[in-house]
C-alpha cells in the first residue's frame, strides 16, 4: 500500500517562452502509516507536488502510482482516488459554502454517491475526529473562530474516509493556540485512526515536533528525504534553501562549540533539555 | 482557461502609441468606431484596415497577440454572420428554405458585418494593449469630467474600474484554487447535463462571492485608512497633459475620418 | 502626553441573530489605558480575539470608542474635524497583503495616500521615491503587485503609509499570512524605520519572536492588558504566557525548563547567545 512518484517532471506553460520547470525528476514512495513533513520555501514546488498525488495535476513526464497502478492510466477513476487521498488546501475554510457546518461536511461523501445514512454517519465521525461536538452541527461555518473553521474544513475531507491525508500549510495564519489545536488533531488522526498524514509546512519547529520523516524540496527537486535528526544536520544547506533548522538545533551547536558536549542532533525543546542536563552532569563529575 | 484570454491585457512595450495621452487614445478609439459605422463600401473598409495596421505597426504590439485576443469573440462573430447571411431579404436569391434564405445582399451584409466587428474589437483592444488600466481610468476620469454636470459619478466609476482590474487576476487565481479544493472533495465540474453542471458551480461560486466581499470590506478599510474620501481635493501623481504627439494624433485622426467620409460619398 | 494615549478605552459590539435581535453585547476592549511615546517601538501581543486588532483600528479612527477616550497626537478621535489629520499621522498596515494594495503598479499604489491628501504631483514623486527606498523596494517601482512575494507586498504597503509622512505606523498582524522569510523581511523593515527615521511603531502580532527587539511589550487577553514591560520582563513569565495561549521562542522555553530542573539561569533569556553564555560560564 503506497503512493509512488516515478521520475515525475512538471512544466508550467510547456512550449511557451514562459515555460517553468516546476518539478524535476521526483522519485518518492509514501508508505501507509507514515507521518511525513514536506518542507520548502514559497515557490519551491511543494504545493505543485502534492497536487500530483491525488491527480489534480498530471505530470508532464513520469508517473504517479497508487497501490502500483498509474493514476493516469486508461479508465482510472480519479474521483474515487480523491476519496482515498484526501487533500486539504491552504486556508481551507475559504472553500466552505453550506449554511451549516454538518451539511458542508456531508459534501464529500455525497459526491462519493453513498446512501443518506452512510453520508451522515461519516460526517458525524469526521466531526468527532476533529473534536467538533453535535452542538456545532447546525451552526453557520462563518460564525466560528479561525481554528474551528479550519477543523470543519478538515472534517469535510476526512468524511470521505481517506487513507492518506495531505495538508498544505494547515497552520498558516492561525495563532499559537489554533496551531496547536490543528497539529494535535493531526497527531491523533495518525495515532488513533491510522491515517497516513502528509504535512506541508515551512515551520521547522512544527514539523520537528510531529513527523517521523522529512522531505525537503528545493527548486523543484528533493534535496533531503530522511528522519528529522538527519535532515537538520544539514542546517547550513537548509539555510541556503531559505529554510532553517529549529532554534534548539542552533543552541546545541553553539553549546558544543563552547565545549559543552550536548547531542547536536536534538530537534525539540524536550530533547535539548535532556541532553543539556546530561552533559552538565557529566561535566561536573 | 481564463488566464489565456489576451483581450484587454496591457502589452508592456514602449512605443509612440504607448506614450500618447490616454484621452487621445480614447478619442481615437471613438473616432475609429464611428468610421467603421460610417463605412459602407469596400474602399472605406480598405482605408480603415490600412489605418489600423499602420497604428498596430507603430504600437509594436505583435499582430499575433492581437489576433489571439479575437478568439473569445469568435462565437459571437459566427452568430452575427449567420444571422446576416440567412435572415436578410434582398436580391438575388440564391437559395431559400422556410424563412431562411441566402441572398446577394445578405452575403454582402454578413461580410461587412464581420469586418466591422473584427476591426471594432481590434481597434478597441489596441487601446487596452497600449494603455495601462490606471492610465485608462485616469483618462476616462479627466476626459469625461464634463459628465459630472449631469450627476454622473465619473471619479467613482473610474476608481471602481481600476480596482476591478487589480482584483480580476487575484479572483481568477482564487477561483482556480477553490475549484481544485472542491474537486479534492469529489466535486465533478465536467460531467452531467446542463442543470447538474450549473448546480455543481454552487460550491465554487458561493466561496468566491464570500471571498470577494471579504476583500471588498478589507480594501474599503485600507483605503479609508489612507485618507481616501472620494475625488474632491485629490491630486494626481501623473497629471494628464497633452503633448506635441497628441496634437499631431488628433490631426491625423480627423484627417482619417474625413477621408472615410469622402470615400463613402464618392463611391 | 504620548503620541497615542487611551483612557479607560472600552469597545463593545452587539452580536445579532438572524432576525437582527441583539443576542449579546461583546466587550472586545475593556478599560484599556495606554500611553505610547514618540519614537517608541511597542508590540501588542495576544491570541486571536484578545482585542488587540480592535485597539489598532481605534488608533486610526476606523473604529471609535464605546466609552473612554483615545487621543492621537493629543487629538480626540471622535472629533470629526481631526479625522483626516489622525489618519495621516497614524498610518496603518493590515494583515492581508493583497487586500490593501489598490493600484496595479507599485509606485502608483505608494502615491495613493498623498494623492488623497492633495499633495502636489512633484512632491508625491519625491515622497514615493523616498518611501520605496526606505523599505528597499525601489527596484520594483514599475512592477505589478501581483508579481511580488507576500513580504514584498507588505513592504509596498508600508511604503504607502510612509509616503503620507506619518508620525507612527500601526501594523495589524502584518506577518500572519507570510512565510518565515517574508516575516523576517517585514520585521527588519519596521525596525529600521523605527531606528533610522524615528517612526513610532505599534506592532500587533501573535508571534513572540517578532517582539524580542521591541522597547515595550503589552500583552492582551480578554480585552484587557494583562502584562506590560520590556521583552526580558515579559519573557520571564513563561507559564502565564502559555496560559494565554502564547508561544515563547524555543530558547526562552528551554531556559525556563532548565531552570525548573534546578539549573542556575537568569530570568527571561531572549537569545541563543545569552543562554550559551549563561550555561558555559
Amino acid at each position: 500500500m503506497s503512493i509512488e512518484c516515478r521520475n515525475v517532471n512538471y512544466f508550467y506553460g510547456k512550449g511557451t517562452p514562459s515555460e517553468v520547470h516546476v518539478l524535476k525528476d521526483i522519485n518518492l514512495t509514501i508508505h501507509k502509516g507514515e507521518f511525513i513533513g514536506i518542507i520548502g520555501h514559497t515557490g519551491s514546488g511543494k504545493s505543485t507536488l502534492i497536487q500530483h498525488l491525488n491527480g489534480l495535476l498530471q505530470a508532464t513526464e513520469g508517473e504517479v502510482c497508487y497501490d502500483g497502478v498509474n493514476i493516469f492510466s486508461e479508465g482510472y477513476d480519479r474521483r474515487a482516488l480523491r476519496g482515498h487521498v484526501g487533500l486539504v488546501f491552504q486556508y481551507p475554510e475559504h472553500q466552505l459554502f453550506e449554511t451549516d457546518v454538518f451539511t458542508d461536511v456531508c459534501f464529500g461523501p455525497k459526491n462519493q454517491g453513498l446512501s443518506q445514512e452512510e453520508i451522515q454517519q461519516r460526517a458525524r465521525e469526521a466531526m468527532d475526529m476533529v473534536g467538533l461536538t453535535e452542538d456545532y452541527d447546525k451552526r453557520s461555518p462563518f460564525e466560528l473562530s479561525g481554528g474551528q473553521k479550519r477543523r470543519v474544513a478538515i472534517a469535510g475531507v476526512l468524511a470521505m474516509k481517506p487513507d492518506y491525508l495531505i495538508l498544505d500549510e494547515p497552520t498558516a495564519g492561525l495563532d499559537p493556540g489554533g496551531r496547536d489545536e490543528i497539529l494535535g488533531v493531526l497527531r491523533k488522526l495518525h495515532e488513533e485512526n491510522g491515517i497516513t498524514v502528509i504535512l506541508v509546512s515551512h515551520s521547522m519547529e512544527d514539523v520537528a515536533n510531529y513527523v517521523d520523516r522529512i522531505i525537503v524540496i528545493n527548486n523543484g527537486e528533493i534535496a533531503f528525504d530522511d528522519v528529522p535528526h538527519q535532515v537538520f544536520r544539514h542546517y547550513k544547506e537548509l539555510e541556503a534553501f531559505g529554510l532553517s533548522a529549529p532554534q534548539v538545533t542552533y543552541i546545541a551547536r553553539a553549546l558544543r562549540e563552547r565545549g559543552l558536549m550536548v547531542d547536536d542532533t536534538v530537534t525539540t525543546v524536550e530533547e535539548a533539555k535532556k541532553s543539556i542536563l546530561k552533559a552538565l552532569k557529566n561535566k561536573n563529575k | 482557461m481564463l488566464k489565456d484570454i489576451t483581450l484587454g491585457q496591457y502589452y508592456p512595450v514602449d512605443s509612440p502609441i504607448h506614450r500618447l495621452d490616454p484621452r487621445t487614445k480614447l478619442s481615437a478609439t471613438m473616432i475609429y468606431i464611428v468610421s467603421l459605422f460610417l463605412a459602407d463600401n469596400l474602399f472605406c473598409y480598405l482605408m480603415a484596415i490600412l489605418f489600423i495596421f499602420a497604428v498596430i505597426h507603430i504600437s509594436r504590439v505583435p499582430l499575433g497577440y492581437i489576433v489571439r485576443g479575437l478568439r473569445p469573440i469568435f462565437f459571437l462573430l459566427m452568430i452575427s454572420v449567420a444571422f446576416n447571411l440567412f435572415l436578410t431579404n434582398g436580391e438575388p436569391v440564391y437559395w431559400k428554405w422556410g424563412f431562411l434564405q441566402l441572398t446577394g445582399t445578405g452575403i454582402r451584409q454578413a461580410f461587412f458585418m464581420a469586418l466591422r466587428l473584427i476591426f471594432l474589437i481590434m481597434g478597441s483592444s489596441l487601446m487596452t494593449f497600449t494603455t495601462t488600466p490606471t492610465a485608462l481610468t485616469d483618462g476616462m476620469e479627466k476626459g469625461l469630467r464634463f459628465l459630472r454636470v449631469f450627476k454622473v459619478p465619473v471619479h467613482e466609476v473610474a476608481m471602481m474600474m481600476s480596482i476591478a482590474l487589480r482584483f480580476i487576476p487575484i479572483l481568477t487565481e482564487e477561483a482556480d484554487k477553490i475549484q481544485k479544493a472542491q474537486m479534492a472533495r469529489g466535486a465533478d465540474f465536467e460531467n452531467g447535463n446542463l442543470i447538474a453542471r450549473a448546480k455543481a458551480l454552487i460550491p465554487l461560486l458561493v466561496p468566491l462571492f464570500i471571498s470577494a466581499f471579504r476583500r471588498a470590506t478589507d480594501l474599503a478599510m485600507a483605503m479609508e485608512a489612507r485618507c481616501y474620501h472620494g475625488g474632491d481635493g485629490r491630486t494626481k501623481m501623473f497629471p494628464l497633459q497633452y503633448k506635441k504627439n497628441d496634437h499631431l494624433s488628433y490631426l491625423i485622426l480627423f484627417g482619417y475620418l474625413l477621408i472615410v467620409i469622402l470615400l463613402r460619398f464618392l463611391f | 502626553m504620548g503620541i497615542i494615549k487611551t483612557a479607560k478605552l472600552i469597545y463593545e459590539y452587539a452580536r445579532r441573530d438572524e432576525d437582527n435581535n441583539v443576542v449579546e453585547t461583546v466587550r472586545a476592549v475593556d478599560e484599556v489605558n495606554l500611553d505610547i511615546q514618540e519614537g517608541e517601538f511597542v508590540a501588542i501581543l495576544g491570541r486571536n480575539g484578545s482585542g488587540k486588532s480592535t485597539i489598532a483600528k481605534q488608533m486610526n479612527a476606523l473604529l471609535f470608542p464605546s466609552q473612554g477616550t483615545i487621543w492621537i497626537g493629543e487629538k480626540d478621535t471622535r472629533d470629526e474635524k481631526f479625522l483626516w489629520e489622525i489618519r495621516q499621522s497614524a498610518g496603518m498596515v493590515f494583515q492581508n497583503p493583497d487586500n490593501q494594495i489598490i493600484a496595479t503598479v507599485v509606485e502608483e499604489d505608494v502615491g495613493f495616500g498623498p494623492e488623497n491628501m492633495g499633495v502636489p504631483s512633484k512632491e508625491i514623486w519625491k515622497r514615493v521615491e523616498e518611501s520605496l527606498n526606505a523599505v528597499g523596494m525601489m527596484a520594483y517601482r514599475k512592477a505589478s503587485p501581483n508579481h511580488l512575494s507576500g513580504g514584498q507586498k507588505q513592504r509596498v504597503a508600508i511604503a504607502g503609509v510612509m509616503a503620507m509622512k506619518p508620525k507612527c505606523i500601526i501594523l495589524d498582524e502584518p506577518t500572519a499570512m507570510l512565510d518565515p522569510n517574508g516575516r523576517q523581511e517585514v520585521i527588519r523593515t519596521v525596525r529600521e524605520l523605527n531606528r533610522q527615521e524615528g517612526i513610532t511603531v505599534v506592532l500587533i502580532t501573535h508571534y513572540m519572536e517578532e517582539t524580542v527587539h521591541a522597547d515595550r511589550i503589552i500583552v492582551m487577553d480578554q480585552g484587557k492588558i494583562q502584562m506590560t514591560g520590556t521583552p526580558r520582563e515579559i519573557f520571564s513569565h513563561v507559564q502565564e504566557l502559555k496560559s494565554m495561549k502564547l508561544d515563547v521562542p524555543q530558547v526562552t522555553e528551554l531556559a525556563y525548563e532548565l531552570k525548573k530542573e534546578g539549573i542556575d539561569l537568569p530570568d527571561g533569556i531572549l537569545t541563543i547567545q545569552e543562554l550559551v553564555d549563561a550555561l558555559c560560564q
